[in-house]
């Protein structure tokens, strides 16, 4: 990485901005660092360290929702969840098996929704729960971007140079709602062979709404509507859960790696989704 | 560059490159017990301690530890060897010895913030310390005699 030559860290998120606004390409802002350690980006030659900048911080709202500053670590982030209405979600599901606990030390929450790996769990789970991300600029207005506009591309292929992730909001969970995020791996902490998150609301004994999102068979998590459109409307049980899992399964896009073959990841998947609509089930109050 | 880094409670100004690591700066500084292992965040085997939390000194650029408490086996907490690493040597958990100053750091680390761990929290504590001799049984037993030798030096205080 002989091509950096400079590391800077400004004391406040306008230097942060000023600074990535002044450089454009050749800057890269620096969260938990644990990507750029491993690349070298052929064009960067600065290095801007956002630790000063104000963006470790986790606000909880009244109503149980929450705003995550992009600079907190997913170890800080579990611990403020302890106990909060987020707490048995799926975004604590994802948090205790994402890597291990040292390197959850070094993983930020922002950086591991923008890098999006497919070992990344918060990509899939902020996308199954709705979330919603602030992205800000030197001089420009903020942007407030969905779930969905998020992640339907690689965020890197679509923030600008200068712009930066700086907060992301999960929003309170609605009565009857429940959430769970599943991975399968060699070991707990082991990179994904495939991982799903869910999240369902259930009203009068039956799904009213469910968000499905599966992770790690390619580097980009997928959103599975018409997979979430099967469940909904019906009460839950095993058959219906069974069903949506064989349908995810067929739509999923998987490929080999050394973890499995795509067929083997599309199996695990089935299974991934039967058990994360049971327990998202469950944990909404309702029974599959 | 130059960075000025707190390691085991002293300032030392050090040279590096914006982009050499905790693991390089602190070795060329004669902090030896940071261990070079897989350099990719697997094994464990740098791990220090950032203002009392375990980190991987190869995943860290030095001149982001700028600011932080950096502690290091070589010191922590004092002038006689810590309890962790009296039960570590007293249970035989030690054979090459290579994996040890990581995981008594994380052992420390988890044994500050929760004195009186249970077996699943001490081998969670663990996770991503790789031991390729003795099978973990033994650090195990010895993170757990290592908080009662430490509770018991607590209330003697």
């Amino acid at each position: 990485m002989s091509n950096i030559q400079a590391y800077l860290r400004p004391d406040s998120l306008e230097g942060a901005l000023a600074l990535l606004a002044e450089h454009q390409e050749r800057a890269r802002p620096l969260a938990g660092g644990t990507s750029l350690i491993f690349s070298h980006p052929p064009r960067v030659e600065v290095l801007v360290d956002l630790a000063g900048a104000g963006l470790d911080h986790v606000e909880h709202a009244e109503t149980g929702g929450v705003d995550i500053g992009s600079m907190t670590s997913c170890s800080h982030l579990a611990t403020a969840l302890r106990g909060r209405q987020l707490d048995k979600s799926a975004l604590t599901d994802a948090l205790a098996t994402l890597y291990t606990p040292v390197l959850r030390n070094h993983i930020t929450v922002g950086g591991n929704c923008v890098m999006v790996y497919g070992w990344s769990h918060l990509p899939v789970t902020m996308w199954a729960l709705d979330a919603r991300f602030m992205v800000v600029s030197h001089k420009a207005k903020p942007r407030d971007v969905d779930a969905d506009t998020f992640f339907e591309r690689h965020p890197l292929r679509w923030l600008g140079a200068g712009e930066l992730l700086t907060q992301i909001t999960v929003k309170s969970p609605a009565e009857g709602s429940g959430s769970a995020f599943l991975k399968f791996g060699r070991d707990k902490s082991d990179e994904g062979i495939a991982s799903v998150a869910v999240s369902l609301r259930l009203q009068d004994e039956k799904v009213a709404s469910a968000r499905l999102v599966v992770g790690s068979t390619r580097p980009m998590p997928q959103k599975l509507d018409d997979v979430a459109a099967l469940v909904v409307g019906k009460r839950p049980s095993k058959e219906v859960f069974a069903e949506a899992g064989e349908a995810a399964a067929k739509a999923v896009v998987a490929s080999d790696n050394y973890l499995g073959s795509a067929d083997y990841r599309r199996h695990i998947v089935a299974s991934l989704v039967r058990d994360a609509l049971a327990k998202a089930t469950q944990r909404a109050g309702g029974a599959a | 560059m130059k960075i000025r880094l707190q390691i085991n409670g002293n300032t030392r100004e050090l040279e590096t490159t914006p982009t050499r690591t905790l693991l390089d700066v602190l070795r060329d500084a004669g902090y030896y017990g940071v261990k070079r292992g897989c350099e990719e965040g697997t094994c464990g085997s740098c791990v220090v301690l950032m203002d009392g939390e375990p980190h991987m000194a190869c995943l860290i650029f030095a001149p982001a530890a700028v600011g932080k408490a950096i502690t290091t086996i070589e010191d922590p907490d004092g002038d006689r060897p810590h309890a962790i690493l009296r039960a570590l040597a007293d249970a035989g958990a030690v054979q090459c010895g290579y994996c040890i100053p990581g995981m008594a750091l994380s052992a420390k680390a988890l044994l500050d913030a929760t004195p009186d761990p249970n077996e699943e929290e001490i081998r969670g504590a663990m996770e991503g310390h790789l031991c390729r001799c003795t099978g973990y049984v033994k650090q195990v037993e010895a993170i757990k005699r290592a908080a009662e030798l430490m509770r018991e030096e607590a209330s003697h205080e």
